[in-house]
């Protein structure tokens, strides 16, 4: 049986925020290094 | 000889082979230049430093999380609400497992690179490179750790601040609905002023006592039992308690308006019986919708045979008598709670006991019950044998004594009486008629008589002086097969003129 978590469903929100905003912003770095490597 | 295996049995090559994989696929991508292989450097360990922090994320705040810890002995019997100090507590175990891990990766990356510089100078120009790009690498990694960290500190914060913004809103809003709609709860047995009851855990009866919008929960608290108890407006269908007293509160308090009106006068001048005769008015009024607290209902069923029969009701207990507390609504009025206080008559007698009767302060209207036989001069009218019958009828005090009394507890509480209203029921005219033969149930006419004929100057004086408005009514001790007499039923209009909120219309 899974044990009593009365968190379980916003550790899940951050966890899935984090993820999300982590993985747009380190997107849009990429791009930014890409567009750097080629423009310069 | 065996690569080393992680618990799950898995080659630990992994690591060097993704890290080779995603660093070749990145130069490639880059093409091949010497600033490529910088690129590839800083793109494949930021790269790993972001799969590493979601990872650990992961184990953190999903496959294995912390158990919820217990709720301290001197904090309320609940579990914190997540973003109130769990959120804290996860994301600094994610921010410290994250460092050990991208510690150990650099580590194992270098044990890698180091014994290529003791092959011949060829291996030594190798290791010096890929230590060049390891260091790129690294400071790259870094930075992106501390940035993917603080993404997760601002929204961790972020979530903070709107819970605590909704948290101060909610309070606000429903003490400022509260303050709009009048209402302001006292408990019916020690007459303290709540703000918010104590309510049990239906579940496993654990004492909530600041069950409001707060680090426990923001619509509701998870009980240390696991129960979900609302902290919103659903609290109010749990049966609170009193904080200061532990006593029950009505049920649904703080949905209403309240009202508080104390029946006081000398001991024996027929207080209890007047409260009885007041709810049976607001009983079997027709239109009326009333609801009698179940306490109330209890001692209202005892005494109302008495009353029905004219016998005489015990005389109310000298400690702090509960209120008789009901719901009203009358036509489209909002529904209001009303608490009637029968105080001992006792208490009149020593200042230092009417200091008690604390919830004086919270009253705007007040009912002095006056007995007509304790009136000098109707006494003194009576006939010898009428006297020695009515004798233990009789209320012990003067009522000027009774009333003086009142007077300078309440204004030494701060009570404004000059907007507060008096009735004043004369009380046992059944038991002489003649005294008060062509008197109407009420005006007046019974303040001029009182003043003039019954010798009361005095009193009636003092009420004009000290009440904002006062009204005379005459009742009776007995209740006839057709209810209430006048001047009773009027009394229960002027009940029913006193909206919420602690000021009379």
């Amino acid at each position: 049986m899974r044990p009593f978590d009365p968190y379980r469903n916003w550790r899940q929100v951050v966890f899935a925020l984090v993820v999300a905003v982590v993985g747009v912003v380190f997107l849009v770095v990429l791009a930014a290094v890409w567009s750097a490597a080629h423009t310069g | 000889m065996t690569a080393p295996t992680e618990a799950g049995g898995r080659p630990r090559r992994v690591l060097e082979i993704a890290i080779a994989v995603c660093f070749g696929f990145v130069f490639l991508l880059f093409g091949p230049s010497l600033n490529s292989l910088f690129y590839a450097a800083g793109v494949t360990m930021g790269g790993l430093m972001v799969v590493r922090y979601v990872s650990v994320l992961a184990g953190v705040m999903v496959s294995r999380p912390a158990g919820p810890s217990a709720p301290a002995p001197h904090e309320e019997p609940a579990y914190r609400q997540y973003l109130f100090g769990p959120a804290v507590r996860d994301l600094r175990a994610a921010l410290i497992a994250a460092v050990i891990r991208y510690r150990r990766d650099v580590e194992r990356i270098w044990g890698g690179i180091g014994p290529a510089a003791d092959r011949g100078l060829t291996g030594l120009a190798v290791a010096i490179g890929l230590s060049t790009l390891l260091i790129v690498g690294v400071v790259v990694g870094v930075a992106v750790l501390a940035g993917v960290m603080l993404v997760h500190v601002a929204v961790v914060g972020a979530l903070l601040g709107v819970g605590m913004a909704a948290v101060y809103a909610l309070r606000a809003g429903e003490a400022g609905l509260a303050w709009i709609r009048g209402i302001r709860v006292a408990c019916p047995s020690c007459y303290r002023r709540v703000s918010v009851p104590v309510y049990d855990c239906p579940h496993c009866g654990a004492a909530h006592r600041r069950a409001l919008p707060g680090r426990y929960g923001v619509a509701h608290r998870v009980c240390r039992c696991g129960a979900r108890i609302p902290v919103l407006a659903g609290r109010r269908r749990l049966a609170g308690r009193c904080p200061y007293c532990e006593m029950p509160m009505v049920r649904a308090a703080g949905t209403a308006p309240e009202v508080v009106v104390p029946v006081f006068g000398a001991p024996a001048a027929g207080k209890t019986r007047l409260l009885a005769t007041l709810v049976l008015g607001l009983t079997t009024r027709p239109g009326l919708g009333v609801e009698l607290d179940p306490d109330t209902a209890g001692r209202y069923e005892r005494i109302r045979p008495a009353l029905l029969l004219g016998e005489p009701t015990r005389a109310t207990l000298a400690e702090l008598p509960r209120a008789y507390s009901m719901y009203l609504r009358a036509g489209r009025a909002p529904r209001r709670l009303v608490h009637f206080f029968d105080a001992a008559g006792e208490r009149y007698g020593r200042s230092d006991r009417l200091g008690e009767l604390s919830y004086l302060r919270l009253s705007r209207s007040f009912v002095f019950v006056l007995d007509v036989l304790s009136i000098g001069g109707v006494w003194a009218g009576l006939a010898e044998a009428d006297r020695e019958r009515l004798a233990p009828y009789r209320a012990a005090l003067a009522p000027e004594f009774v009333f003086a009394q009142l007077t300078t507890n309440v204004q030494g509480m701060g009570v404004p009486l000059g907007r507060a209203r008096l009735a004043v029921a004369v009380s046992k005219v059944d038991l002489v008629p003649g005294a008060v033969a062509g008197l109407p149930p009420a005006g007046d006419q019974i303040g001029a008589w009182l003043e003039g004929p019954a010798g009361q100057g005095n009193l009636v004086r003092a009420m004009r002086l000290h009440f904002g408005q006062v009204r005379f009514f005459l009742t009776s001790s007995l209740v006839g097969p057709a209810g209430l007499g006048p001047g009773a039923s009027m009394l229960v209009d002027w009940v029913l003129e006193q909206r919420g909120g602690g000021e009379p219309r």
